[in-house]
Formats: structure tokens, sequence, C-alpha cells
């Protein structure tokens, strides 16, 4: 019985260490690290050695991880309710990605410059609208929760990204898990990036 | 309820009452330049739709009567429609926040579609748009209604978008992007390659005469670089907007310093004009010709720096009037040309994304980046990248994307990871092995067929000796100077590398056009600020300002003393 959760979270999270597929998926390293080893035997997922290696899927990983999706998508009766939220998704995707350049880049006197964050009233303005757009994406990850438990862990994500205000820094910044959430809805919908 | 009034040279009204689009139009009919006949619903007319929800009934109904007048159609009349668009049009420019409509056909979708813009206006982008920018929220916006034109109309028809100097170095020579047979909202999405504006000298030569008479006039109307936006009808030239203004840098040096030399303004307003924004940008380092010029006072010499531009992306891209607006593209063959006589060899330019140059081996992969990475520094390229690329995006010392523009993953991710890069290359197809140089002639949409089929491939091996290895694309290799990657990871001169290429038909992903290959490994250096991607290593200038910012430094010194 292939491990849709850990599976799933890697494919979604794209290539990653192991301590952060054990954090998304809501499990101790061990136990993460135990799974993707019985994926990497079934031929699933494999582990690139070196500085910049981690966990990754397989051709084989990719495809079997869209069966399952789809068979888990169904058998819950829920591909109505996933489609409608990645409408409403979609409408909010514009401006997160809007924001994430307003956090990095702005312009100064006319021309585009680096955010270097000493304009503690600029960055103020940028976070309250991050805060805005997060609670206005709340309906939609509840939306999608219902429809399907294991969505709930990107709540939970964003809202720890936002307390952090880490917007668009690290790889478990608001960007990168939103852009995770997107690349599952995505892959659980079966359309093609 | 406020007046809608006709486009007219006489129409005498502010941006504040009639929008930023609508007082653009106006000069543009002041200057006898060709403008599409139209009217404008006034800002004040929005701040009464969001208060009470209601329109200007009657006025709306007695201007489509008067434009059915001027132009001789009717909407519904079979024989003669009216098609008319409805833009967005605020006192301040904010680019692709609001919505457009094109080809509305009758009253009530026109009422519609005025309904639509108005409510845009606060749609929550929208909002998010003007706090960041300090746009006032009480505003609203204007909407334009004008007769359609099209682009698509035949042959003889197309869009573009055109500057009145080289945004990105504010040389004094027309600049632009254009594509026929295209209506404007065809090609503003940065996807498809567009034609050099020359392109229209040789094809539409009476249409090339016009919009460099055009071009001339706005320039000296608004004593300024400025840029319009433009479709040809049926070899007719028609002017949809017009803006001036917009470049920054060592561009906007440039142009302020040349524009007193030909005595358009003077001395203390090109040193108003320029803002320390402007002398920062000037100084990031940027990829610099190979061999410098000598230095001289001379205000014909050229900027040992090539290029200047924050932001940089295909013109097109510039089309609603972003800010700071786009220039570069894909146009290799130009380019090339130009490029030659200073030692560069530039294969394409996307828009700057991450400031800074990075040199270093293409990897078309993000699995190939990180096994390269451990030789040296890597470029990596790709279509578009998502978290299936963080690995690659971590290893790698620049990026590159084909597609896509400053808010895109890549260019986010490579912000917050400090690193160079350039995002929209659309004139670079990425392959299983290699990166193709587009010609000019590639058709619409080829570029991102080939991309989306490439990118299906990403992550499927190691990156060699697969069936992907064997596939026909790879022909490049049969004429012997061509390296499949993966063979080697130090193909160290780009010149070898390439190979021209004929037309490509393959059995699995793309069909390529007088391309050139550019294998895995080969060395390339990017500029993140300029959007630049240049073959082989390129020396760069750390705040090397150039002759016209000195002239302007000197000129600032001399006003504050006086």
């Amino acid at each position: 019985m292939t491990d849709l959760t850990v599976l799933h979270t890697l494919r979604c999270m794209g290539f990653t260490d192991l301590g952060r597929v054990a954090s998304a998926a809501g499990l101790a390293p061990e136990e993460a690290e135990s799974r993707l080893i019985d994926l990497a035997v079934e031929g699933l997922v494999t582990r690139v050695p070196g500085a910049f290696g981690g966990w990754g899927l397989t051709e084989a990983g990719k495809a079997e991880d869209a069966r399952l999706a789809a068979e888990e998508l169904d058998k819950a009766g829920a591909r109505a309710a996933v489609t409608s939220a990645y409408t409403d998704f979609m409408v909010l995707n514009p401006e997160l990605l809007d924001l994430s350049t307003a956090w990095h880049l702005r312009t100064v006197d006319g021309v585009a410059a680096v955010n270097d964050h000493t304009d503690a009233a600029y960055d103020a303005r940028v976070l309250a609208r991050f805060a805005d757009l997060d609670r206005r994406v709340s309906p939609v990850c509840a939306a999608l929760t219902a429809a399907l438990p294991r969505f709930g862990s990107y709540r939970r994500r964003l809202s720890a990204a936002l307390a952090r205000g880490d917007l668009a820094e690290t790889t478990e910044s608001y960007h990168n898990v939103w852009f995770q959430l997107h690349e599952d809805l995505l892959v659980t919908l079966g359309i093609p990036r | 309820m406020s007046e809608i009034h006709a486009l007219s040279a006489g129409l005498a009204l502010d941006a504040s009452v009639i929008g930023g689009k609508a007082h653009g139009l106006v000069a543009l009919m002041r200057l006898g330049l060709p403008v599409p006949p139209g009217f404008v619903i006034p800002t004040a007319a929005c701040r009464v739709f969001l208060e009470t929800g209601g329109l200007p009934g009657g006025e709306l109904a007695g201007a489509v009567r008067e434009l059915e007048a001027v132009t001789g159609r009717r909407f519904g009349d079979p024989a003669r429609p009216l098609l008319v668009s409805v833009r967005s049009g605020a006192a301040v420019s904010m680019p692709g926040m609001m919505d457009t409509l094109l080809n509305v056909s009758s009253t009530g979708d026109l009422r519609a579609a005025v309904r639509e813009v108005f409510a845009s206006w606060t749609a929550p982008r929208a909002v998010t748009y003007r706090e960041l920018h300090d746009i006032p929220h009480d505003q609203g916006t204007a909407v334009v209604v004008q007769a359609m034109v099209l682009g698509d109309r035949d042959d003889h028809s197309g869009s573009g978008v055109a500057f009145s100097r080289d945004p990105s170095t504010g040389e004094r020579r027309p600049y632009g992007d254009v594509l026929f047979r295209s209506q404007g909202d065809a090609v503003v999405s940065g996807t498809v390659p567009t034609l050099p504006l020359d392109a229209l000298a040789t094809r539409e030569p009476a249409v090339w005469v016009g919009l460099m008479d055009a071009l001339d006039r706005v320039e000296r109307h608004f004593r300024d670089v400025c840029h319009v936006e433009f479709t040809v009808e049926s070899g007719r030239l028609w002017l949809l907007q017009v803006r001036p203004g917009g470049l920054s840098g060592r561009a906007a040096v440039r142009v302020a310093v040349d524009l007193v030399d030909e005595g358009l303004i003077d001395r203390a307003t090109a040193v108003r004009r320029i803002t320390p924004g402007h002398l920062r940008a000037a100084a990031v380092p940027r990829i610099r010709a190979a061999a410098p010029p000598l230095p001289s006072p001379d205000p014909a010499s050229q900027d040992s720096a090539t290029w200047d531009r924050a932001g940089s992306g295909s013109a097109m891209q510039a089309f609603p009037g972003s800010d700071p607006p786009s220039t570069g593209s894909s146009r290799p063959v130009t380019e090339v040309g130009s490029a030659a006589s200073s030692g560069l060899e530039i294969l394409a330019r996307g828009r700057g994304a991450g400031p800074g140059v990075a040199t270093g081996r293409v990897a078309v992969t993000a699995d190939g980046a990180v096994r390269m990475a451990a030789a040296g520094p890597v470029i990596l390229v790709r279509p578009h990248t998502s978290p299936l690329d963080l690995h690659g995006l971590a290893a790698a010392a620049g990026i590159v994307t084909t597609t896509g523009g400053l808010t895109s993953h890549a260019a986010v991710v490579a912000r917050s990871m400090g690193k160079p890069a350039v995002v929209g290359a659309t004139g670079l197809t990425v392959r299983t092995h290699d990166v193709v140089v587009n010609g000019r002639s590639i058709p619409d949409g080829a570029a991102a067929d080939a991309d989306a089929d490439a990118d299906a491939d990403h992550m499927a091996t190691d990156g060699h000796s697969t069936s992907e290895g064997t596939t026909g694309n790879d022909q490049t290799a049969t004429d012997g100077r061509s390296t499949p990657e993966g063979t080697t990871g130090n193909n160290q001169t780009a010149t070898d590398g390439r190979t021209t290429l004929g037309i490509t038909a393959t059995d699995t992903d793309q069909v390529v056009m007088d391309g050139w290959s550019i294998p895995e490994g080969t060395v390339i250096t990017i500029d993140g600020t300029g959007g630049e991607i240049v073959l082989g290593v390129a020396e760069t200038a750390a705040g090397d300002t150039g002759p016209h910012v000195d002239r302007l430094l000197r000129w600032a010194a001399e006003e504050s003393v006086a």
C-alpha cells in the first residue's frame, strides 16, 4: 500500500530535505524517513546526495501520485468542491505574487530598487496587505479542508509563516507554502501547469 | 451626474478629471496624430457609481449615438457594426490592475463593461497596488470608450509598442516590438516572441514613416522620451496610448543630457528630472562592453556600459504603461549585429528580475544544475520554475526563465536567494539538452509549445544517457560541433557550441525555426538588472557611470553654486 501522505507532500514541495517533508506531512523525521525509504524501494522517490541534495519524486512517482490523488478525490466525492476552491484561489493568486514582489522590490524615486527593509512604514503596508490577503484565503482553505482533510496543513503552515514575518524568504515562507498549495491543487485536479 | 466627453483636440481637462489615458489621447489629437474616435467617462462618474451603483444613463446613450454618427457604424448593424473597446484610465497609471474589454457590440454590453471597469477600481488587487504605490483610494478611474481598430484584420495589420529612444540605453533611435496580424492584448502576455520594431520599415514602409513622425512629434511636445501603443489596421496607423518618461538609471540620465544638447530642455530641467534613485540605479554593476571606449565628454560618445535599465523585457510587456517601462526582447539577430563591435554576443534579453551579474555554465534542468554545480558556477535556464526546481535554484549562481514576469516563481525565489535572474527571455527555448536562440521568424506559439513539452521532461532522468538523448531534437549534434548535454560539463567556449539549425520538426516535442543551439555546459553571463543574456564571460562595470552622468553631475554642481 503506497503511502500517499508522504508521496503527495513531497510531490507538492518538489525537492526538499527530510526535515521539511516530515514537518509538512506532520510526521516525526524517523517515521517520514522510513516511509520515504519504502517509497524509494517502490521506485517512486529518489534521494540525490550532496550539498544541494534531497528527496524528490521519480517520473513513476509523479504518475503514481497523480493517479492516487485523483482516486482519493473521487472517492471522497470532492472534485466539485476542490474545483470551486481552485477557482477562488486563482483570483487571489496574482495578488500574492504582487505582494511577494513588493516585499523584495519597490519603486524609489521613480526607479525599481531592492527593498532593503529600512523603511518600516513601507514594510508595514506590505505586511498589512499580506494579512488582508491571508484573511481572504481562509475561506478557500476551509472549503478545501472540508473537502479533503489533508489540505488542512496549508492553513497551519501559512499562519506560521505569517506569524514569523517570513513572507518570501525561506523554503517555508508564505510565498513557498502558497506555491505548494497551488501545485497541490493543480496535481489533485490533474491540471497541467 | 458628470458629463461624458467626446475625445477631441479641443478637450481641455486635467488628467485628474478624464484620466491619464484620455489626457494622452487628447495630446495626440492636438498633434494631428491618428486616434480612433471615442469618448471618455470621467473619474467623477466612477465615484458616483461606487457610491450609488448608478451609471450616467442618458448621456451614455447620447455619446454612443454621436460615435455612431462619426464612424458611420451602428451597434448591431449587420452590414457596418460598431465595435468598441472599453478601457480603464485613472489619473495615475495602474498597469494591468483594472479591467479592459474589447469588441463590445451593443449598448447593453457597453453598460455592463463600464460597470465592470468601474468596479475593478475596488478589486482587492487594485487596492493593494494603490497601497504599495501611495495612490489615493478615493479618486476612481475614468473609462475610455473607442471604436475598435483591428490589428488582426489582415496581412497589413498588426500591433505594437514603440519607444522614441532605446529605453535600455537611452540611445536616440526608435525601439520596440511589433506583431503582425495580432491585437495588442495577444502580445502583452510576453510569452509570444515579437519582431523588432524595424520589421515595420520593410513590411509597411508608409506606416513606418508615419510612426517615426509621430514619435518625433510626441517627443517635441512632451520634451521627453515617449512610448506609444499602436495598432495598424489594413495599412493604416492608429495610436492608442502615449506615455512620456519612465526610463531609469543610466538610460534616463543619457536622455536628459541628450535632450539638453538637442535644445529641448535646459540644464536645470535635466538636473531636476534625475533623482538620486536614477543615480543609484546607474551605479549598479552591469555587463559592460569588452573593449571600453575612450572616455570623452563628447555627447555623441557611447556609454561604456551598454545597458542601463532596471527591469527589462519585451517592450510589449510595457504595453499598459508599466512603471518603469520594460525594454529588450527577443531580437537576437539585430542585437548580435550591434553587439559584435563591442565583443559581446547577446543571445537574448528578458526582464531583469534579480539584480546583479552572474557567469556560469548553462544547465537546463534543476538536477543538471545540482550535478554541474560541483564543478563550478551554473546558470539554470528553465521555461519557468516551480517548487520542483528549488534544489536547482539553490545550486545555481544565476537563473533564466523563458516565460513569466517579475512576479513569477523564479523571480521571487531568485530575489529571496539574492541571485541574479532574468525572466521572460522569450527569445530562448529550452529543450532537452540545450537552449535554442530563436530566430526572428519563429511562428506564434511555437516557443510556448516547446516550453511546455520541455518542462514535461524535467526531473525525468539524471540528465544523460537515456532515450531523451536520442530524440530528433538532438539533431544539432550531427554536424559535430554541438555538444550534447552530459558528455561534458566543461564545454568552455561558447562560440564553439553555436550551431545553425534549419527548420526542425521533431516527432517528440518542438518545432524550431532558424535557431542557434546553446548546449548545456556553455558559458553564459546574465545581467539581472537589464535582462541581458550574453554568450561567454562578460566583464562587469561596477559603478561605472559614464560620460552622461559626469556631465549631469557637473551641471548639478553648477546649479547649486549659481
